[in-house]
């Protein structure tokens, strides 16, 4: 029987909490030999809405976009770091638009077998249903999905490879 | 990103002291930099109000949501207060911003940046919310009405 090597995604944030689940996501790619996946989204929907709310200008909104642009390859380039250094080769993936939308795409386009997210956050705030983006994923990607607890546990495990 | 996780009692204030739009950034400023969530007060007051030139960010319905970019904050923070009385603010409907969250970002993290304000321009759409922000009397009455269920 052809053997599969499952594909596992880590979604980048730039967040602590991302940090740590691509540390985690290294190690399990390493560990159980998965071909690893990098995606940070380049939030143009985000930066759309706050221009047509009046909470940008026009001219902030050319600005931001070329500061996350630079944001998205600086995230990444961190994951590749990380992953070089234990030698796992990454697929780094950047996009535009939606996060929700942009990773759920991702997932599907690349047949994803795990999405590995940060902690969530303890707090949760009004509206939060419809805004946090990795709540939305957690209930509706298509594929398992691991929740990265425990920074102090994972950097040991990043660590022990 | 969740920005409200980032609060606590220290950066919140109700009600605030200010009658000024500009002594509103500045006690809101003074409130990140009393609990050190930025090392350069003058410098980040300057960032405020010069994006403040460029655009007031009163956006009516009593909710301004000054903001700027400042290498004095190490990624992003936030500072909350109400003004009971209102502050003239330039606000897009003329009248008085009583609402005002404040949200400095380094200029290295954009992205959160930029997460951090669609947080809140969600949150304030919640009418609900605006009232339980315009009754806060406490810096807990502000906390309380950030979380769900008080």
């Amino acid at each position: 029987m052809m053997k599969i090597t499952p594909k596992i995604l880590v979604y980048i944030d730039g967040t602590e909490e991302a940090l740590t689940a691509m540390r985690y996501a290294v190690y399990m790619a390493k560990i159980h030999q998965m071909e690893l996946y990098g995606i940070h989204v380049i939030n143009t929907k985000a930066l759309n809405d706050l221009v047509n709310a009046k909470i940008f200008l026009q001219m902030e909104q050319a600005e931001y976009l070329n500061d996350m642009q630079a944001d998205a390859h600086k995230h990444l380039d961190e994951l590749i770091h990380l992953a070089e250094r234990k030698g796992v080769p990454v697929h780094p993936l950047i996009e535009e638009g939606d996060v929700y939308k942009e990773v759920m795409h991702a997932i599907k386009q690349e047949q994803v077998d795990i999405l590995v997210l940060g902690e969530l956050s303890p707090i949760r705030t009004r509206r939060d249903d419809q805004h946090n983006d990795m709540e939305r994923l957690v209930r509706n990607a298509p594929c398992s999905i691991f929740l990265v607890k425990d920074k102090k546990r994972v950097n040991h495990l990043y660590s022990s490879i | 990103m969740n920005i409200i996780r980032s609060l606590n009692l220290h950066r919140v204030k109700a009600p605030l002291k200010a009658t000024t739009k500009e002594e509103v950034l500045r006690e809101l400023i003074d409130l990140l930099v009393e609990d050190n969530a930025i090392t350069n007060g003058q410098e980040a007051y300057a960032a405020v109000l010069a994006r403040e030139q460029k655009g007031s960010t009163g956006l009516g319905e009593e909710i301004a949501i000054p903001h700027a970019k400042t290498t004095a904050v190490m990624e992003v923070a936030m500072a909350v207060g109400v003004a009971p009385n209102g502050v003239e603010f330039a606000s897009l409907d003329g009248k008085p911003a009583k609402i005002f969250f404040l949200i400095l970002a380094n200029p290295e993290y954009s992205s959160l940046h930029i997460e951090a304000l669609s947080e809140i321009a969600s949150i304030t759409r919640d009418e609900q919310f605006r009232v339980e922000m315009l009754s806060a009397k406490s810096s807990q009455d502000i906390m309380d009405a950030l979380k769900i269920g008080g």
